[in-house]
């Protein structure tokens, strides 16, 4: 364990001095996955897919806000699906614009997971999400888990009936959508994800703040393990095609990203280095703000005042 | 001379200026009313829009059974219908927002709180140095006086 932890020290140090750079990489590489899953399954519109846009695009978003890139990357899902069929692409966006107004107004910061969500899916590691959420987040964050899931099912069922939607291509755009709109719709595998997740995000979350030793740890296992069970259980009565085998790798897989995660960068306060720069009467001020790192764990005392005015009691009674 | 404490104080100052500060310093600047007032007009033109795209979405989905009942005659009904959803989408979303900016009004002037208090701190420190400045020239001139009387 030691050098696992001095390890994760070094970690600290080193992302506390490249901070900048340690986040750019990340996102580079995020985005460049993002732009490969969607030429892999729903890269329709093949000007987007040369290698010259995507790396562009992915380079562009190491510098851009989150917000920005989040939007960058919603655009270009929503041009590949124009590029098959124009009503869908439409669907598709004023689905977004809902999702936006009635809740990721509220949690910009959330909105990232209409992207990383399919993500997960599309890389067939899902299982990870509600864990990793109910261990950050709160429940509130079921929605955003919910929305990223109706995202990823809207993605799917295009890309899985990409040739019945361009045949129908002829016909007029009402029956596609009129199409498109009841496969969603009467989805049962979605709400049942959906209700899973929240289920699983809930049971992850309230372990967490139990006051027991390894919380974290204890809320990934058993969330994964519920997860893996309910997702048997669902493909069974689904009769869907994920072979149970995929569902028992990617939870496991899930698990233990989830415990790496927890251990590099949940535990961690990965306080920034800040620069400044301000004025009074007689200097110019260039600080650099250094947090100070502690190594000792907080040392914590219990007082039980219950406890004790109870044994006073007894006392007296003596 | 440096004054570390000074500079202490100001580097808070100017980091909560530069991040949080940007969106909280001109919000506290509101009354409760005023600002969630304006925050809640946005989300009624918001709610307005996502319930326009569903509608859409909705029509062209079922616009079968809709052109029937329209030829039918039970328009009213349709109608009805859509009025009556559309009054519950707003006014939950309104409860919604307002609960959600009240708390953020709430947690902005918490926030702005801490600034102030720091603000404060630094003008006294530096009146104090003013102050200071002008003992000293004082003294200087006291001095001075003392020197030209001994001549």
């Amino acid at each position: 364990m030691t050098p696992l932890l001095e390890f994760k020290d070094k970690l600290k140090r080193f992302y506390a001095q490249y901070e900048i750079f340690v986040q750019a990489v990340m996102r580079f590489v995020i985005v460049l996955v993002c732009m490969l899953l969607i030429k892999k399954n729903i890269g329709y519109m093949d000007k987007l897919q040369t290698g010259t846009v995507m790396l562009a695009v992915s380079f562009l978003s190491a510098f851009l806000p989150l917000g920005l890139v989040i939007l960058i990357l919603a655009v270009i899902i929503i041009a590949n699906i124009y590029a098959l069929s124009m009503p869908l692409a439409g669907v598709v966006l004023g689905i977004l614009l809902v999702m936006f107004i009635l809740y990721y107004r509220f949690t910009p910061k959330e909105a990232i997971m209409v992207v990383m969500v399919p993500m997960m899916f599309y890389l067939k590691i899902p299982y990870i999400i509600p864990i990793v959420v109910g261990l950050v987040s709160t429940p509130i964050a079921i929605v955003a888990v919910a929305f990223g899931t109706i995202t990823y099912y809207m993605l799917f069922i295009i890309s899985s009936n990409a040739a019945i939607i361009n045949n129908m291509e002829a016909d007029s755009p009402i029956k596609q959508i009129n199409y498109y709109v009841t496969l969603i719709v009467e989805n049962k595998e979605m709400y049942y994800t959906i209700a899973i997740f929240t289920a699983i995000l809930l049971v992850v979350y309230f372990i967490k703040r139990m006051s027991i030793n390894n919380s974290w740890t204890t809320a990934i296992v058993v969330g994964g393990s519920f997860e893996l069970v309910a997702f048997i259980l669902l493909s069974m009565v689904l009769k869907s095609q994920t072979p149970v085998v995929s569902i028992v790798v990617g939870t496991v897989i899930s698990v233990l990203l989830s415990m790496v995660l927890q251990f590099f960068v949940f535990s961690l306060d990965y306080s920034r280095t800040e620069h400044t720069q301000f004025e009074d009467d007689d200097y110019y001020y260039y600080v650099k703000a250094v947090p100070k790192i502690n190594v000792t764990a907080p040392q914590i005392n219990v007082k039980r005042i219950n406890a004790q005015r109870a044994r006073r009691v007894k006392e007296k009674n003596r | 001379m440096l004054n570390n404490e000074k500079i202490i104080l100001m580097t808070k100052l100017a980091l909560y200026e530069q991040g949080e500060g940007k969106k909280n310093i001109p919000a506290g600047k509101y009354y409760k009313s005023d600002y969630i007032g304006m925050r809640l007009l946005g989300s009624f033109v918001y709610i307005n829009i996502a319930f326009i795209i569903l509608c859409a979405i909705w029509i062209v989905q079922n616009s079968e059974p809709l052109l029937k009942k329209i030829t039918t005659g039970k328009v009213f009904g349709i109608i009805f219908y859509v009025v009556v959803v559309y009054i519950i989408t707003v006014v939950l979303y309104m409860i919604v927002s307002y609960v959600y900016y009240a708390y953020k009004y709430k947690k902005i002037r918490r926030s702005l709180k801490g600034y102030h208090s720091n603000l404060k701190r630094l003008q006294k420190i530096q009146d104090e140095e003013i102050d200071n400045m002008l003992t000293d020239t004082e003294l200087n001139i006291q001095l001075d006086n003392e020197k030209q009387e001994a001549e």
